[in-house]
């Protein structure tokens, strides 16, 4: 099943801000998220998640690829398909 | 007896015995492979890839922890061909950096699965059409574990001194150095390191180490084999998400033997709850080594204290010491007794990585006058037996400087390793490096590939005046960067997008994020008078500033 925009970058956001323990309405879509200081162990954490959540492979530097929340999400959306 | 003679005397002594199990998700199962089969796999292997390349061609593996690599880097070695274990990365910089082992190796094939092969042409850039345009033969596992069986293939002849694979000692871009293993290295070190051990083919081991670093692929896949065990692999992805499954592995198996870095004993305690850890079954663990970076005596003693209840024994850790230039191990700890630890005059305290391995020595030399040093004496290790390499793969220079060191008496040929340590009553203590070489979590980083990726994230940042070095941290080691910018930045907000820009490029390249970075106005960066950066002052100066702020 396909997963639409705003549910792909709600389900970043709330883990990003989980492991950054903020509230996740500090969390902003377009920030860079190296921003966020969050540890590269949990970076992995959080895509092994996202892949299991998506059923789909994700490049585990996926994060540092796309630099922000909104273009991973976009990046996404585009490939969940394929 | 050879890594492949004693696979097939295993496979003909014990054909249905476990060699290797995979683990998944849930701790279950999802992959073996028994000694008969595991044979069958290597002979279609080879007959395969004898078909497509000639003896002594370089092939890429880049495989995930899967049954498919070990079948394929046997195979290789059967026939005659230099297998060349590269670690998989889709971003683009780590695709660089596959690029620059093939072209150092002049790779001719590539073996992969399709579904690394499809993510890694996922998103189109320069590199990855720099590596679709590559002339190389690709060659699919799918294939590979399901050509027809092939018992009569015949084993490529070629000495036993020659390389049998390439050990490339990091994934750097601007200089890849592969370190030439030949047979003969293997078994020395492979027979070294399970003497000392004490490890049979009643023991069974568990690895979460990648399998393209030495420790993981001398120790970790081929040491059960080479003793005609059993081996349990948990991919390295996995064990960072879930720690706790290789310490159940363990349990549920009564696995003998495991180790790595100093981090993942950190990573577990600090991943797995203390309720979790009572009720695991880890008395059986004979062996658990800690090498592939400093060691760092609090983490020894914290993972001690935290499984005793499991009935981990703190005797069985096992401080060691080795590179990949040496195959692998150079001395280890003795399983069984208690670790020494001594003080340095500056109040460090180091732990005794063991006495040398068999038919080892171990020379302490002055690293600039080349003097034999005395007992006690701090100097850097050199090293000689027959783990040793030949060398560095078509990089004559570095050889010579590295492989074929003398003494000032005119003693050797030694193995320069670049580590700093003394000797005390037959053990080996490490204390340094003289080479500005970064290792964090047991994985080495050339600080010139971090400083080259720095120069290039930002356009403010001054060309060729950026130093990447390693700190200290209660963490272990870590990574700080200290950069010329042009325009010192005005603002304290250019100064943060600077710094972000640097550590996303950074995180892109190498999967590391920056402890720290400092920026300083041109000119004032330490560097020689021939402009060389002078790596290890800018740590002294601009790493001490930062702990007194």
């Amino acid at each position: 099943m396909s997963k639409t925009f705003t549910e792909i970058s709600g389900w970043i956001v709330e883990r990003i801000a989980h492991h950054a323990e903020i509230d996740p309405s500090e969390v902003d879509l377009d920030a860079e998220i190296i921003d966020y200081r969050l540890d590269s162990l949990l970076m992995v954490d959080i895509t092994t998640e996202l892949q299991e959540w998506l059923g789909i492979e994700l490049s585990p530097s996926i994060f540092w690829e796309m630099g922000t929340i909104n273009a991973t999400t976009q990046w996404i959306v585009e490939h969940q398909e394929a | 007896m050879d890594i492949l003679d004693v696979l097939k005397t295993n496979a003909g002594l014990h054909p249905d015995k476990l060699a290797y199990g995979y683990i998944g998700k849930e701790g279950e199962i999802v992959e073996q492979l028994h000694y008969h089969e595991l044979h069958q796999h290597v002979l279609a292997a080879s007959h395969l890839l004898s078909s497509k390349f000639p003896v002594n061609a370089r092939v890429i593996l880049l495989l995930p922890a899967e049954a498919a690599f070990v079948c394929s880097f046997l195979g290789a070695l059967h026939a005659g061909i230099i297998a060349v274990p590269t670690p998989i990365s889709y971003s683009e910089p780590g695709i660089n950096r596959i690029l620059s082992i093939m072209r150092d190796c002049a790779a001719s094939g590539i073996i992969t699965n399709t579904k690394t092969f499809k993510m890694l042409f996922q998103r189109k850039n320069d590199a990855s059409s720099a590596l679709q345009e590559y002339d190389a033969e690709w060659i699919f596992t799918d294939d590979l574990m399901t050509a027809p069986a092939s018992p009569g293939a015949i084993r490529r002849h070629k000495e036993s001194v020659e390389t049998a694979y390439l050990q490339y000692t990091s994934g750097s871009t601007s200089q890849p150095k592969g370190v030439m293993i030949s047979h003969t290295n293997l078994t020395a070190n492979l027979r070294a390191i399970n003497n000392c051990f004490g490890r049979t083919a009643e023991d069974t081991s568990v690895t979460w180490l990648p399998h393209y670093h030495d420790m993981g692929l001398v120790d970790g896949l081929l040491s059960p084999l080479f003793t005609g065990g059993t081996g349990f692999v948990i991919s390295p992805l996995l064990f960072i998400t879930k720690p706790a499954l290789l310490l159940q592995t363990i349990s549920t198996y009564h696995a003998g033997f495991c180790g790595g870095p100093g981090f993942g004993l950190d990573h577990c305690l600090a991943r797995i709850p203390q309720e979790q850890l009572d009720a695991l079954d880890l008395s059986s663990l004979r062996v658990l080594y800690v090498g592939a970076e400093p060691i760092r005596i609090s983490t020894l003693e914290r993972f001690a204290a935290a499984t005793q209840a499991a009935g981990f024994r703190k005797n069985s850790l096992v401080p060691s010491y080795g590179l990949a230039e040496a195959t692998l191990a150079v001395s280890l700890h003795l399983n069984g007794t208690p670790t020494t630890y001594r003080k340095l005059t500056d109040a460090k305290e180091v732990v005794a990585c063991g006495p040398p391995v068999e038919f080892t020595e171990v020379s302490i030399v002055d690293p600039v006058t080349n003097l034999s040093l005395p007992e006690g004496k701090e100097g850097e290790i050199w090293v000689k037996n027959d783990g040793i390499a030949a060398g560095y793969w078509e990089k004559p220079d570095a050889t010579k400087n590295t492989f074929q060191a003398y003494t000032s008496s005119g003693e050797g040929p030694y193995l320069r390793t670049g580590d700093l340590g003394f000797m005390e009553n037959g053990l080996l203590f490490i204390t340094g490096r003289t080479k500005e070489l970064i290792i964090i979590r047991g994985v080495n980083y050339y600080p010139q590939d971090i400083e080259e990726v720095v120069s290039e994230s930002h356009p403010d940042i001054q060309p060729n005046a950026a130093a990447a070095f390693s700190v200290e941290t209660d963490q272990g080691e870590a990574l700080m960067i200290v950069s010329e910018v042009r325009r010192v930045a005005q603002t304290p907000d250019d100064e943060k997008i600077i710094k972000n820009k640097m550590a996303q490029s950074v995180g892109l390249a190498f999967g590391l994020i920056p402890h720290e970075i400092i920026l300083i106005q041109p000119g004032k960066l330490p560097k020689t008078s021939s402009g060389k950066i002078q790596r290890l002052k800018a740590r002294e100066l601009f790493a001490k500033k930062s702990i007194v702020d």
